[in-house]
């Protein structure tokens, strides 16, 4: 009863950071260990409770919960845990990130740092023409695909896709071929889709997927929101819950005195 | 429910503690401005007494002042007799004439309510005992305090004395009016009596015959009644006269100053006064703080432990991802992309040494992360 108390969250001492990196080297994105602990033992808990599925969706209720952000160190994470071939596929043509996340191109309002662009826009990363390209024939899945540092973990930007094609984009035979093609090719796929609230398509693309999860922002995203977009995607089986950039103010001794169930 | 209501209410709390302690603070310098600018007072105050029979009015047969019950004490008595007649109109209007208000309570209507509100305001009568009576009166003026005080007495022993004299002088009137009848009505009967014996004188030898008397039986009895009716009228006539004059002396003998009014000295306010009124403008912004937390927690519809997700959605949470410092993301993006050495990932999971680690976040990080 005197011993002092855990000031301090027990983290996985042995946690590192993971660099995400293009082929040439560039740094993409890094993950702090707690981001990397946190997935990790997400992944590991899906891997080892059930299967992980093959396609797996990652879909939010509303725009800006981390959905890109997610995709990306989750498949990091298990790109570098395991020895399988992952690949990030974005289908948001409604407010496509990777591309700019990659080349650190977002915006950070409270800090200011507007278009602090890392890679030049000449640069692999950011000449993929995406999913947009391979099915416009413009390009092949190959020439599509980003490789990254990791040899097993590949990356395919949306591309950009006009406003008026989207919903037929969507629901065409042509991305379900696409689709097919990427699942003979890689064990595991992981779908950045757009908001079910923003689009009825995320609909449409979250039916190309076995499971899905979905990515909400604590203390932003309104409950409400939550379940009519989940009510939208009941069809596919729901892993659960990734809880986003979790701050908890109330004080851990505090918190631990209170039964979580 | 409850935990969740509780992790709530604290998450609410701690959130923005800063914001739930502004109306606290707030409040309490609120007290405290209160306290300083409390105008000084001036209480004045008399005791009187009163008493349940006078002897005065015992010897002289004269009424009580006031018909005390047996139920109630005096002192109670008199409060709600004060209590009663401060309800009307006129007796204020009497009581406000003796004080400085009465200059401006003439002035309209509405400042006349606006000064009986006040006067009804300063003023308490208060039992201090069964047969002593507290009057006070409070206010910012000592002159208005003292003049406010002793004209309740007045006014009050004023009304009493008025009361009982109109009674007693409409008893007197009234008497006085039956004497001249009742006089003339003795005067008839003596002269029926009179005429009756000179017509029919009494007999030289023998008594009088039977209907002589009966007759006269009946008129010595007509004529005692007379006068005995007439006695009874002059003796309350005489009566009523005599209270008129006791009735004063009567009231005086029934309330007592005991302890005369005097200008009064300004009041200080206790500390003990100062520290309730402190606390009570505390408590005041402790709960408006307390609605406030509630209120946050009851806003929040979002989802904000584990466990919301499992009662709300009924799905499991699979990962709780902390809020990072996304400009020592970026600021790690930049330094490892200086760096030209690097080792690959290898599938086993070695952990990658190159460059610097971006700076980690605790969970109290404010940041963002994209």
């Amino acid at each position: 009863m005197l011993r002092k108390r855990r000031t301090k969250t027990e983290t996985d001492i042995f946690g590192t950071a993971l660099t995400l990196m293009s082929a040439d080297g560039s740094v993409l994105a890094s993950f702090t260990p707690e981001l990397v602990q946190e997935y990790r033992r997400m992944l590991t808990g899906l891997s080892f409770r059930s299967a992980l599925p093959q396609r797996l969706a990652l879909v939010a209720a509303l725009r800006g919960e981390g959905v890109t952000y997610t995709s990306l160190v989750m498949a990091t994470t298990l790109a570098s845990d395991l020895d399988c071939s992952i690949c990030v596929v974005e289908l948001n043509w409604w407010s496509p990130g990777m591309q700019d996340q990659l080349a650190g191109r977002k915006r950070i309002k409270r800090k200011k740092m507007q278009h602090n662009t890392i890679l030049p826009e000449s640069h692999p990363v950011l000449q993929s023409q995406g999913v947009a390209g391979i099915l416009s024939g413009k390009v092949t899945v190959d020439e599509a695909l980003i490789p990254t540092n990791l040899a097993n973990l590949h990356l395919l930007p949306a591309g950009a896709v006009t406003p008026e094609l989207r919903s037929p984009v969507a629901r065409s035979a042509e991305l379900g071929e696409v689709l097919d093609s990427l699942t003979r090719r890689f064990n595991h796929l992981i779908f950045d889709l757009p908001a079910v609230r923003a689009t009825s398509d995320a609909v449409a693309l979250v039916s190309h997927c076995d499971a899905a999860c979905v990515v909400a922002r604590q203390g932003v995203t309104p409950v409400a929101q939550v379940r009519l977009a989940l009510d939208e995607i009941k069809h596919i089986t729901m892993l659960g819950v990734i809880l986003n950039r979790t701050r908890t103010s109330t004080p851990r001794w505090i918190y631990n005195m209170i039964p979580q169930e | 429910m409850v935990r969740l209501v509780i992790l709530r209410l604290l998450e609410s709390w701690f959130r923005h503690w800063w914001l739930y302690i502004i109306p606290v603070i707030l409040m309490l310098l609120v007290g405290v401005v209160q306290v300083l600018q409390t105008p000084t007072t001036y209480t004045a105050s008399l005791t009187l007494f009163v008493e349940d029979r006078s002897l005065l009015a015992d010897l002289t047969d004269a009424p009580a002042a006031s018909d005390f019950s047996w139920r109630r004490s005096a002192a109670r008595t008199i409060q709600a007799e004060y209590g009663e007649l401060m309800q009307t109109e006129a007796f204020m209007r009497a009581l406000i004439q003796n004080t400085k208000l009465e200059a401006r309570a003439s002035r309209s209507r509405d400042d006349l309510a606006d000064m009986i509100y006040f006067f009804r305001k300063s003023v308490s009568v208060r039992p201090a005992g069964g047969q002593l009576v507290i009057i006070s009166a409070r206010t910012e003026d000592p002159q208005l305090s003292l003049q406010m005080v002793e004209s309740m007495i007045n006014t009050f022993v004023a009304w009493k004395l008025n009361v009982q004299y109109q009674e007693t002088a409409a008893a007197q009137a009234f008497f006085a009016e039956q004497i001249p009848v009742l006089e003339q009505e003795v005067q008839q009967a003596r002269d029926a009596l009179t005429v009756f014996e000179a017509t029919y004188p009494e007999p030289l030898r023998g008594p009088r015959s039977l209907d002589e008397q009966i007759e006269l039986q009946r008129l010595q009895g007509a004529t005692n009644d007379a006068l005995r009716r007439l006695d009874v009228a002059r003796d309350k006539e005489e009566n009523a006269r005599l209270i008129l004059v006791q009735a004063e002396s009567v009231l005086r003998q029934t309330y007592q100053v005991l302890d005369a009014p005097e200008l009064p000295q300004p009041e200080e306010i206790g500390e003990r006064a100062m520290a309730m009124q402190i606390g009570i403008a505390g408590a005041i912004g402790v709960a408006l703080s307390i609605v406030g937390v509630i209120g946050g927690a009851v806003i929040d519809r979002s989802i904000r432990f584990p466990i919301d997700a499992r009662h709300l959605l009924h799905l499991p949470t699979l990962a709780t991802v902390p809020q990072t410092d996304l400009a020592a993301t970026f600021e790690g993006q930049k330094l490892s992309a200086k760096h030209t050495d690097h080792e690959s990932y290898a599938p086993s999971g070695l952990p990658n040494t190159l460059g610097t680690v971006p700076p980690t976040s605790t969970m109290s990080d404010q940041h963002g992360q994209p």
